[in-house]
């Protein structure tokens, strides 16, 4: 199923595994760098540079150009999010967080974080970021510019974002973990030349 | 000793080798980072049309969608640009001599600015960003002497998503043909869609654990379609994209027919006691670009 989504998002039981959404409002970028600050906020009881309930949190770093007229972004895409996955519960724990856009989504342990915290993983076309591009309207603000641009907070405006495929639901279903166990069975019977 | 004439040259007349060198870089940067290789089009499009899952053509048309958009607008085909790899194969009679590191460092500096890239290149542990994709030892940098005059340079920019997913593997050499694939299959499942699939695989063979890991990368090098001048490893590159394109990984890991676009292999002889096995991933933005330059200081860009 095609849908469009509106940020904020507070309820996303309705997108199954396989739909393709795209979204229109605000995005968070955030990779490995930011991700383990602001867990370390959230333990610590800092407050976080923005509020980040009902923004989708993009996992990214986006190539920025900086012009007399503020930042523009010039190119983005999803980064492997694997490598955010050991924060994966303390970040929607504390964030509220609803959303999660990547691309290699998570394993199968992660699977019941997002049914627990009603949340969703979505994946964009990893590298199509020429395309991806084209839908940010505007950069709204960036935080934690410290960690060098591609690390940085970037609160992005985008209008229609996607296409993005439902990869991981709030219902329990992880595609990737079910399309890598099939590979894993299928491994030895392919080496024997049985399939 | 007295008799030594300097037979290497930095300029000619009134060509600068530095500046050729400069110029030359800079353009396959330039080139690499917003266009793919027609061979690897020509792949991705073949896969979009007989790909068989539905959310794998829905990627597949976004990816061509992307490779139209980025040609026709000049804009980046994917915002990792990576960390910027040359490759140059010098010819032993080219009269030019440089000193290629410095000359690619400015050139990655001047192109992280122009163009923009994006700056990936940070130190090691303390993960300070030098926001000019340089660095000490980047960017990386192979040279190897080759037979005749000209100087072939190569331009990889090398995504993380990729190349965090490539490895080595020790193996004893009473390992067969079948754990090879074995391994290689399980790599490729492991790795599902972080590094970007339909990938491209390269595997180097034999040598040293080091030379191992060069082949693999400089295997990514050849276009697809391409096959390994020694037939029985041809063959062997053969099995495996058909052996990889059985395991339904399927574009961004999402499950379907094509996982991989092809397998190369190099290969070196090694130890009696030893089979080095690494893999190199590469991404289907599988960017490249190469230069030939010429005694007389032209170049042509493929």
């Amino acid at each position: 199923m095609n849908l469009d989504i509106t940020v904020p998002v507070e309820d996303v039981s309705n997108l199954k595994v396989g739909d393709v959404v795209y979204i229109t409002g605000l995005v968070i970028t955030m990779r490995d760098q930011a991700t383990k600050r602001l867990v370390t906020y959230f333990q610590s009881k800092i407050k976080p540079p923005l509020d980040f309930q009902g923004i989708p949190v993009f996992h990214c770093g986006p190539v920025v150009k900086r012009t007399d007229k503020g930042w523009t972004v010039e190119s983005l895409g999803p980064t492997t999010s694997a490598r955010m996955e050991d924060l994966l519960e303390p970040f929607l724990k504390a964030s509220g967080v609803r959303i999660i856009i990547g691309k290699g989504g998570f394993s199968e342990k992660s699977t019941e974080i997002f049914k627990r915290f009603k949340a969703v993983y979505c994946n964009p076309p990893g590298g199509a970021s020429a395309l991806l591009s084209k839908s940010v309207r505007r950069v709204s603000a960036v935080y934690w510019l410290d960690l060098g641009p591609p690390e940085a907070l970037w609160l992005l405006e985008v209008y229609k974002f996607g296409p993005m495929v439902v990869a991981i639901d709030s219902h329990g279903v992880n595609i990737y973990s079910r399309v890598r166990e099939s590979a894993l069975k299928r491994i030895s019977k392919i080496v024997e030349g049985r399939i | 000793m007295k008799d030594f004439k300097l037979k290497f040259q930095y300029s000619i007349g009134k060509l600068d080798f530095k500046e050729i060198l400069l110029e030359v870089a800079v353009k396959l940067i330039d080139k690499a980072v917003k266009t793919i290789p027609e061979d690897v089009e020509k792949a991705i499009v073949e896969a979009y049309e007989t790909e068989t899952s539905e959310i794998g053509v829905k990627m597949l048309e976004a990816i061509v969608e992307n490779i139209r958009i980025a040609k026709e607008e000049g804009r980046l085909i994917c915002q990792d640009t990576g960390i910027p790899v040359f490759i140059v194969e010098e010819g032993l009679e080219t009269p030019w001599r440089a000193d290629y590191h410095r000359i690619f460092t400015e050139a990655v500096s001047k192109a992280t600015e122009a163009i923009p890239l994006r700056p990936n290149v940070v130190h090691p542990l303390t993960r300070m960003n030098t926001r000019d994709n340089t660095g000490f030892r980047i960017p990386v940098l192979h040279v190897a002497k080759t037979k005749g005059s000209d100087i072939k340079v190569s331009f990889m920019p090398k995504g993380a998503g990729s190349e965090n997913v490539s490895s080595f593997h020790m193996l004893t050499p009473v390992k067969t043909v079948e754990t090879i694939k074995n391994i290689i299959l399980t790599r490729v499942v492991e790795a599902g869609g972080m590094p970007c699939p339909p990938t491209i695989l390269g595997v180097g063979l034999g040598g040293t654990s080091e030379e191992a890991m060069l082949m693999a990368k400089k295997a990514l090098l050849r276009p697809i379609g391409d096959e390994n001048k020694d037939s029985e490893i041809a063959r062997f590159e053969s099995e495996l994209l058909e052996a990889v394109n059985k395991t339904g990984i399927g574009p961004m890991g999402l499950g379907g027919r094509w996982t991989c676009l092809d397998v190369k292999i190099e290969y070196a002889y090694c130890h009696t006691a030893s089979l080095p096995l690494a893999i190199n991933f590469q991404c289907w933005a599988a960017r490249r670009a190469s230069a030939v330059i010429k005694p007389n200081g032209s170049y042509e860009i493929s």
